[in-house]
Formats: structure tokens, C-alpha cells, sequence
């Protein structure tokens, strides 16, 4: 079942040039993309700077407005939806920021943090908030003995898992993921790639993992669209994407991804398998 | 004169802070040579950057140092600031990961790098607008003769860690330390410049201290690998000892975290 969809979307910013009499005039950072996120898969959007892949999820998220094109949420266009439309859209789809720090109000307890978005949504939790909090917590791999804590007395790993307990909150169908773990150690990194598999797992919502790190979006989607100035330039599933990528900037951004050497990691992986 | 460049001994680096002082570098040792490449490896607060501070004597005030840093020879830790200043950017260079807040915006690119020349080596104007010029070339920016006069933002991210490369390799120094050089930069301009880097390098015979938190990028520059946790120097080999046989529990917990983009990988 087709979730999310959008259609020819374009989005433009008005920039003012350099100098006093310079003229107005318009950056084209989406460019006609059109891409359907099914149920409880995960599309993965990767791209360097500039591509186009964050301004795309904030227009899938409903946080910017396309210039046009439409955006297709379960059968319903909420391009330009309002009022309970666009709260019940609000409900069903929740986004999970880079910097945990930055979209965490510094001076709310985690429990009100987290429980945050039910009192948008006007909903009260039977068995009250503090339980409803701290089992998502619990959920979420964070102690609940912890709820009445503060964001700053967290690590960047647990801030970013009481961003993801917010977002689960409502109960979403999707949860977009803007660069959610490029922020985090790589042994940290793996915790929260393995946590948001488990979470959807378990409950079967779907995934815009936006991403630049091409090794991490290959650990976590089933399909993959690339982007490069504005454009999808090639989508397919993550294993014709990443085992037979057809298009040339797709060839150049994967040979460009550093690794680990072959060998050495093969030796390595032969004397572990050993032990 | 020492075949080794670089010997640090039980370097350890003491920081203060409001809940009293805390060890932020533990009895650290390595060495660079000539011609070589170290990379110090580890995960935020491992105390990789400040190690490289030490090693320029650019601590935050209030730190104490205690071991042993000698360049070529010669003991670094405890000397006055003036003479660290002459060594700094001469004989030890350092390129940072964000070019656009170590680069100043009021000045032209070429300005910069005359400056830095002059500093160290003196001469004229015209001499080291020359030099800026070749050391521009030296980086790959196309047409260095007009790009000299050029700011800082008008050139590219890539570009303009080219120019601090440019800058730092200037005065020929004998080490060069780059800390997370290509950490802010999308893959594609990660990859030309880790290549110029290791070019570079072989051509000019420079040391080269690399840090960073990529153990990829680790992997593909680095002769020999530190790697480091909290503070501590938790295992020191070749390049391909520490890949293909970590001794260590935490290397190998670090390697198997590293998402790989040619493994096969469960549907």
C-alpha cells in the first residue's frame, strides 16, 4: 500500500545576489522529483551538500510548502492541507533531527519532552503521562528511572533516542529520519541504526531516511533514490542501487566512499569467525 | 639528528575544570618519521585533538603537560611562546577541519599565504605573491595566477582546504598535522583531498600526523595507526596490524561498528 507520495515536486528560493543593485532571482533546490514510500518500508535519500535530499524531506514532513507539485499522504493530497487535516497529517508523520541538542527544549524533563506531541494532539494517556513516558523510554533502550532528567544530562546518543521516543509518541505511519545518526560516534551510530530497525519491526511504520553517508543507508533501506542538484538521479531498490548503480554521478559517489581495506578487513574477519 | 621526526613520550596533558582537574591525554607515546604517515584514530573526548595541540603548544590556557614532545631532536613541551611561534606554521603546519573559520574573510587568499611566508622566511612582497602562486598550483586550484587574488568565499569547501593545505605546506615544514582535514566536506571532495594529501606528502617527504575519527580514511592514509579512548593509548601498530589483527577489544568493537558499503548485508 502506497503511504506517502509525491508528484513533480519543485521547490524554489528567492536569493538576493551579491551588491546593492543586485537582482532578485530564484535557486531551483528540488527539481521535479516524484518518489511513493509503501507501508513499513524504508526509502533511503542520499546526496551531498546542496542536493536537495533535506529540503525534499522537509516538504515530505509538510514543513515547507512546495513552490508546486503535490504531496499524496494515504490517499488524501495534504499539498496544501489545513487546520485538522493537517493535525491529523501531523499525527501521522513525525521527523527525527540531526542535533538532538537543537531540537530538544533544554529546559523540559524528558517526560515532558516526550509526551510533548500528545498534548498537541489532545490526547491524555490512559495510566497518565508519566508512565506513558517512561515506558517509551524503556522502549526506546533509556532508563525511566531518568524522565525527570534534563536534555543536557544525556549523552548525544541517549539525546537522540529521546528524540526518537518523541517521535514515536503519536503512533506515527512514517517517521522521517534527516541525517539522524550523522551526528553520533560510529559505536553509538550502530546502537541507534539497530534501535530504529527494531522500532519499526516491531510496529511497522515507514521510513525517509535522509542521509549523506552512503554505508549507513545501505544498513537500513530497502530502496534507495540519489540525488544531485535538485533531481532524483537514479531509484531503485538498495541492492541495483549499491550492486549495479546505472547512473554516472551514482558510479562516482560510491567509488568515492572510503573504506576499510579489503584485505585487511578479510584477515580480520577470518580470525574473528575463529575465536 | 634522529631518524625519527616526531618522538612523543609519555605525553600527557591536564586540563581544568570546575569539578577539578581531569588527565584529557593519559601517557601517550608515538613517534612520526620522515616520509610517514601516523593516524590517531578514536571517538569523541578520546583526546586526539589534544594531543595534536600539545604538539603545537596550542592548549587552552590553564592545561599542564608533563612527558616529552622533541622534533628532530629538539624538546618542544615547556618552551615560551615565542619560540614555538617560529615553529609553528615553519617547521610544524597544521590544516583544521572547518578552512572557512581558519581562513580570514577581509583578506585575498594569496595575501594570506604571503603572510604566512613572510612570517617565517622574510623577503618581498612580489617573492612571496610568487610563492602563494606556485603553492596554489602545488594544490591543484586551476588558474592560480588569477584565483591569488581572490577571498576566501569565493572559492568552494574543497577549495578552500585546498589554500590551507597551500598554506601549510608553504614554508616546507618538516611535519604536518591534519586534524579532521576532511571531516566537513562531502564524499566526492573527501576523496581528492585525502588524495592530494598522501601526493603531497610522498613528494615533499613531509611527516604527516593525520586524526581523525574515520577509521575508513585511517585506513587508506595512514602508515601507522594510534588509537585512542578517553584519554588513553589503547593500541599502536601498522596500519595493517590494527586492521587485519587488533589486539585490543575496543579496536575490534570500533571496526565491527564501521557500516561497510561492499558487504553483503541481510535483506
Amino acid at each position: 500500500m502506497t503511504l506517502l507520495e509525491l508528484r513533480g515536486v519543485t521547490k524554489e528560493f528567492v536569493t538576493r545576489g551579491d551588491g546593492a543593485m543586485a537582482r532578485k532571482s530564484t535557486f531551483r533546490a528540488v527539481d521535479d522529483v516524484s518518489f511513493e514510500v509503501e507501508l513499513g518500508e524504508t526509502l533511503a535519500i542520499v546526496g551531498e551538500s546542496g542536493s536537495g535530499k533535506s529540503t525534499t524531506a522537509r516538504i515530505a514532513a509538510r514543513l515547507l510548502a512546495p513552490t508546486s507539485g503535490t504531496v499524496v499522504f494515504d490517499g488524501q493530497d495534504v499539498t496544501r492541507a489545513v487546520g485538522k487535516d493537517l493535525a491529523r497529517f501531523r499525527n501521522d508523520v513525525q521527523v527525527v533531527f540531526q542535533d538532538p541538542f537543537s531540537s530538544l527544549n533544554p529546559r523540559y524533563t524528558v517526560e515532558r519532552i516526550i509526551t510533548a506531541p500528545l498534548t498537541y494532539q489532545g490526547i491524555a494517556p490512559a495510566g497518565g503521562r508519566r508512565a506513558f513516558a517512561q515506558e517509551l523510554m524503556e522502549r526506546v533502550g533509556l532508563n525511566p528511572d531518568h524522565c525527570r532528567r534534563y536534555p543536557a544530562q544525556f549523552s548525544g546518543g541517549q539525546a537522540q533516542r529521546i528524540g526518537i521516543a518523541r517521535a514515536l509518541a503519536v503512533n506515527p505511519k512514517l517517521v522521517i529520519c534527516d541525517e539522524a545518526v550523522s551526528a553520533l560516534d560510529v559505536s553509538i551510530q550502530a546502537q541507534v541504526l539497530e534501535l530504529l530497525m527494531r522500532l519499526q519491526r516491531e510496529s511497522g511504520f515507514s521510513y525517509i531516511f535522509i542521509a549523506h553517508d552512503l554505508a549507513v543507508v545501505r544498513q537500513i533501506s530497502q530502496r534507495v533514490a540519489v540525488m544531485n542538484r535538485g533531481r532524483i538521479v537514479e531509484l531503485g531498490t538498495r541492492d541495483q542501487v549499491f550492486g549495479d548503480p546505472r547512473d554516472e554521478y551514482t558510479k562516482t559517489l560510491l567509488a568515492a566512499v572510503p573504506r576499510i581495506n579489503p584485505e585487511w578487513d578479510a584477515k580480520r574477519r577470518q580470525r574473528e569467525a575463529v575465536r | 639528528m634522529s631518524d625519527q621526526l616526531l618522538v612523543v613520550e609519555d605525553l600527557t596533558v591536564t586540563l581544568p575544570t570546575g569539578r577539578g582537574p581531569v588527565e584529557v591525554v593519559k601517557n601517550v607515546s608515538f613517534t612520526v618519521g620522515r616520509d610517514d604517515t601516523l593516524g590517531i584514530v578514536g571517538e569523541s573526548g578520546s583526546g586526539k585533538s589534544m594531543t595534536a595541540l600539545a604538539v603545537l603548544g596550542l592548549l587552552p590556557r590553564g592545561a599542564r603537560t608533563s612527558g616529552s614532545v622533541r622534533l628532530d631532536g629538539t624538546e618542544l613541551l615547556g618552551r615560551s611562546e615565542r619560540d614555538l611561534r617560529s615553529v609553528r606554521g615553519n617547521a610544524i603546519s597544521m590544516v583544521f577541519q572547518d578552512p572557512l573559520s581558519s581562513l580570514n574573510p577581509y583578506y585575498t587568499v594569496g595575501l594570506q599565504i604571503a603572510e604566512m611566508y613572510r612570517t617565517h622566511r622574510g623577503g618581498s612582497r612580489r617573492a612571496a605573491r610568487q610563492v602563494a602562486i606556485e603553492a596554489l598550483e602545488r594544490v591543484r586550484i586551476p588558474d592560480p595566477g588569477r584565483r591569488v587574488d581572490h577571498y576566501p568565499h569565493q572559492f568552494s569547501g574543497g577549495q578552500r582546504q585546498r589554500v590551507m593545505i597551500a598554506m601549510a605546506l608553504c614554508c616546507s615544514p618538516s611535519l604536518l598535522i591534519a586534524d579532521e582535514p576532511t571531516t566537513a566536506l562531502d564524499v566526492t571532495v573527501q576523496a581528492q583531498i585525502l588524495e592530494l594529501l598522501a601526493d603531497l606528502q610522498s613528494t615533499t617527504g613531509t611527516g604527516m600526523l593525520f586524526i581523525t575519527h574515520d577509521l575508513a580514511v585511517i585506513s587508506s592514509i595512514a602508515r601507522r595507526v594510534l588509537v585512542m579512548r578517553s584519554g588513553d593509548p589503547v593500541e599502536y601498530g601498522s596500519a595493517e596490524q590494527v586492521f587485519s589483527n587488533p589486539r585490543h577489544e575496543y579496536t575490534r568493537m570500533l571496526l565491527d561498528a564501521v557500516p561497510r558499503i561492499d558487504d553483503e548485508v541481510a535483506s
